[in-house]
């Protein structure tokens, strides 16, 4: 089966499933209506009668009223709670089935590890011990504009060993069908520069040069992205891709 | 038995039969997020259907029980720090909880209703006072010796201690 099949199908179940979960819920407020509105409890299953004894309704559980939010990956700012040279990330998407047109609605997830060279996830076993609001750093999902842009403020990508710095990129359709997974490179030049200074410096310069690296060895012609700017100020970085929609 | 300090972490389970508000929350935002993040290791013209086929083709995959958390995150933080599916005896305060982490139990990108997941709650750190008739006996304050106020949460499934230091 295609992906697109799959995918639709996944999506149009939602739709489908979701007329279940609503009946059954009505059922649901009713019972908890019946409960929070009388103060005194009845028993019995007829409301006019008076038990011979009686106890207070126990109290709701369900927590907060709960508000429907999207995803915390939807977010411009990524940065949380780790420290490095503000960079803001500007990412144009491109159809080459629509003669290379802007393409706009289309869903961009990216992500990328901290000054140190960790990526946000789950340690091996046990518990995290990291702030519950800073668990999911460095990772966001825009969905492109008009001008078929999707931007973010985040800090510059540190590195680990074997790697060149890089950022991930995971591009989808609006109905979040898959069209590209892809990392983009960077400069050189603007990296040793970033890591001669601030939270980088302890780090040291990347180990991995974009020749040796084992995703971009193969030439980085797209995926080398446009970075300007300047410590003190911040760099932008500025990149196209270029996708089958 | 107890004074001792402990971690109590208490896991919930959300399937298609839950029935809060929220939890059908969770369950809906963190199936549409399986659906898009599985992709990242799924084969685009094969795809395999479930999760656990998903896990033990590629085991990368098990990223998907932390980027499938996202989803879940705004409902976390909607309940500002407590467990309220974890009521103590009284019925209406509730297991405080620090960190949680999600897990999937199975999933499928052919069929909702087999989207499963559990979320572990975890406690900050508390005082075991005792344990009195199948229930746990806890405080906040360290020093029991001065009298502290405690809480009691019944002994049940799903509610583990997972951290125990011995208190003199």
């Amino acid at each position: 089966m295609k992906r697109e099949d799959f995918i639709k199908r996944g999506l149009g179940s939602l739709g489908l499933f979701a007329v279940i979960p609503a009946l059954s819920s009505c059922v649901r407020d009713e019972v908890v209506a019946d409960t929070t509105t009388s103060s005194s409890t009845a028993i019995t299953s007829d409301p006019t009668t008076t038990p011979s004894s009686c106890s207070v309704t126990n109290s709701e559980t369900e927590g907060p009223f709960p508000t429907k939010s999207p995803a915390t990956l939807v977010t411009n700012n990524i940065v949380s709670d780790r420290k490095g040279t503000p960079l803001t990330l500007k990412i144009y998407i491109r159809n080459i089935n629509a003669s290379c047109a802007i393409m706009k609605d289309a869903i961009v997830d990216i992500w990328h590890c901290d000054a140190a060279g960790l990526y946000s996830e789950y340690g091996g076993t046990g518990m995290q011990s990291t702030d519950m609001t800073a668990v999911h750093f460095l990772r966001g999902r825009q969905t492109t504009d008009t001008n078929g842009m999707a931007a973010w403020t985040s800090i510059y990508p540190g590195w680990y060993s074997g790697r060149a710095p890089h950022i991930h990129v995971h591009v989808y359709n609006s109905s979040g069908k898959s069209l590209l997974v892809t990392q983009i490179a960077f400069p050189e030049e603007v990296s040793k520069v970033v890591y001669a200074q601030g939270v980088y410096a302890s780090h040291g310069q990347a180990d991995t040069t974009n020749a040796r690296d084992n995703v971009f060895s193969d030439g980085t012609t797209n995926e080398m992205s446009v970075v300007t700017g300047s410590v003190s100020a911040g760099y932008v970085l500025t990149h196209t891709i270029y996708v089958k929609g | 038995m107890a004074k001792a300090q402990i971690r109590l972490a208490f896991r919930i389970i959300i399937t298609k039969d839950s029935q809060s508000r929220w939890e059908k929350y969770v369950w809906d935002s963190t199936y549409q997020e399986f659906l898009m993040q599985s992709q990242l290791y799924n084969d685009a013209e094969n795809p395999w259907t479930t999760f656990k086929q998903l896990v033990s083709r590629n085991e990368k995959a098990e990223q998907l029980h932390f980027l499938v958390s996202m989803a879940a995150h705004p409902y976390l933080l909607q309940w500002k720090g407590l467990t309220y599916l974890m009521p103590d005896v009284l019925g209406n305060n509730y297991l405080p909880f620090q960190n949680y982490r999600l897990d999937i139990i199975d999933s499928s990108i052919k069929d909702k209703h087999a989207h499963e997941i559990g979320i572990i709650f975890y406690s900050p750190l508390l005082t075991l006072v005792d344990i009195i008739e199948g229930h746990y006996l806890v405080s906040t304050n360290e020093n029991i010796y001065e009298g502290v106020e405690t809480t009691m949460y019944k002994i049940q499934p799903r509610l583990s201690i997972v951290y125990y230091k011995p208190l003199e």
